[in-house]
């Protein structure tokens, strides 16, 4: 598919209070996190479990390549990139707080 | 891991890892809507509501009162902050499969049209408030969402993919419970033109082209990014349909136009003003002898006093601020303020069924199903049917 930088940045802010649900707010941030951070690894799981699937099926033995593995810079800087996206997803709900704290407020 | 099923014209690419996360998503919300929500109902009905009684001399009977003793306990502030936080992961994994590739998107629903129905937009519509103020759902921006890109989809295309996580398969579900109960009531009945009011991406409207083949179809809604990706949905999977956008509750249809008036879990998402004026618009636009059916969940009248806990939660944690007021609402009273004669309207529960016409269970226990303490076939949609 052809990229068409730059992108977009769509809201994840929904209008609307959010409730409190426990009796200090942070509480509710720490179950946020941790529904993300299950999320993520969930999703790590899969990822991996596919690259042993096919590596496997190609006849690889990935474990010494993994230890001996060398990153350039561009490696680097996307791993870097994954690396802030994860932490956006984790992170979203104090990100999102802040995203509120910085904006005027709506009627309604 | 791509999802193959339900596949049309606009479904989004899913990389590995939006896949994954989708599933993840679904495995979350599985835990907490089977396990963890059964936890919390035998929770209540083993140690709260027999506490309650004790210390009071008297059952829990009102759910305000029910709210009140469930959320001073921590299990149940866990189960609604998970929920709660699950939802929102769900969107952001949404957002951001959408956000990746809406320029493309964009583009596709331009591509799409084949000529088999048509989209009118309304630019000069005003949002009404209830649609305007609060992302209902949690959903990031709302109905009406455009990313501040012209000719978007983006709000369409977050629905419909957070929908498919929501119930993967069973896309129109609620379109076809009611066609199940026309046929179950109305044998007879063959609707030319049939109107679908808050048709949000057209899922269940499409079930009334399948259903009634030669009937013209037209669907409105007030959220132009919604009808841009329901029209090229619609037309990629080959369905002739007339979207346009439009409040329900004032129309530029001729009056006696329709013979088939619907909609599907529309009305809890309005106001009580909005919901008067959308019955008296459904009225006015039936041709004599046409047929509203309207299709929302259950009144709280018809369900234990747990589940209308459980069911109220979702005004205050899933942002439908309309839900407990609507579910109290004397619908019958409003129909007939509305022109319907006293006897061509009533409250009914229509059968949930599935694309097999199958029954499907859900979590929700009837006020009927308590009384004889054995487990109905389903549960029932709420239905509010008007004969003009």
């Amino acid at each position: 598919m052809a990229e068409t930088p730059p992108r977009t940045k769509l809201t994840r802010v929904a209008r609307g209070k959010r409730p409190k649900m426990f009796d200090h707010w942070p509480d509710d941030v720490f179950m946020s996190m941790l529904t993300a951070v299950t999320t993520e690894l969930m999703v790590m799981r899969d990822r991996m479990d596919t690259i042993e699937r096919i590596a496997a099926a190609k006849g690889l033995i990935l474990k010494d390549e993994i230890d001996r593995f060398v990153f350039d810079d561009a490696a680097r800087a996307e791993r870097e990139a994954a690396r802030k996206a994860l932490g956006d997803r984790i992170f979203y709900l104090v990100l999102q707080q802040a995203e509120r704290n910085k904006m005027p407020k709506r009627k309604g | 891991m791509k999802n193959q099923l339900h596949q049309h014209g606009m479904t989004p690419d899913l990389n590995h890892d939006e896949a994954a996360r989708e599933e993840a998503v679904r495995a979350m919300r599985f835990h907490i809507y089977s396990q963890v929500s059964q936890g919390t109902r035998g929770y209540f009905s083993n140690v709260v509501a027999p506490e309650f009684e004790k210390a009071n001399g008297r059952p829990l009977t009102d759910r305000q009162e029910v709210r009140a003793v469930m959320e001073a306990r921590p299990y149940v502030q866990l189960h609604l902050s998970l929920q709660r936080s699950v939802q929102e992961v769900l969107w952001n994994t949404v957002v951001e499969t959408v956000e990746r590739q809406l320029p493309e998107l964009n583009a596709r629903a331009r591509a799409c049209a084949r000529g088999l129905g048509s989209l009118t937009l309304d630019e000069t519509l005003e949002m009404p408030r209830y649609v305007a103020n609060v992302d209902i759902h949690c959903m990031p921006g709302g109905y009406g969402y455009d990313g501040g890109v012209p000719d978007s989809v983006a709000a369409g295309a977050i629905y419909d993919r957070g929908i498919t996580m929501y119930q993967r398969g069973a896309e129109g579900n609620l379109g076809l419970s009611v066609i199940h109960y026309l046929r179950e009531n109305f044998p007879s009945f063959r609707p030319a033109k049939i109107l679908d009011m808050g048709c949000t991406v057209g899922m269940s409207t499409l079930r009334y082209c399948e259903a009634f083949p030669d009937a013209e179809v037209h669907a409105i809604d007030v959220a132009a990014p919604c009808l841009r990706y329901g029209h090229a949905r619609a037309e990629s999977l080959g369905y002739p349909v007339h979207f346009s956008q439009q409040n329900a509750e004032r129309t530029t249809f001729a009056d006696d136009s329709f013979d088939l008036v619907v909609s599907t879990i529309l009305a809890h998402e309005t106001s009580t003003a909005a919901w008067h004026n959308i019955l008296k618009e459904s009225r006015r636009v039936l041709k004599p002898g046409g047929i509203m059916v309207h299709a929302d969940l259950p009144q709280f009248s018809d369900i234990d006093v747990y589940s209308q806990f459980l069911f109220g939660n979702e005004t205050r944690y899933n942002n439908e601020p309309f839900w407990s007021t609507f579910r109290a609402m004397d619908l019958k009273a409003a129909m007939e303020q509305a022109g319907f004669a006293p006897d061509q309207c009533f409250l009914d529960l229509a059968t949930m069924v599935d694309r097999e016409m199958g029954f499907r269970n859900t979590k929700v226990t009837t006020a009927a199903r308590t009384r004889s303490g054995q487990a109905a076939p389903g549960f029932g949609w709420g239905v509010q049917v008007g004969i003009k």
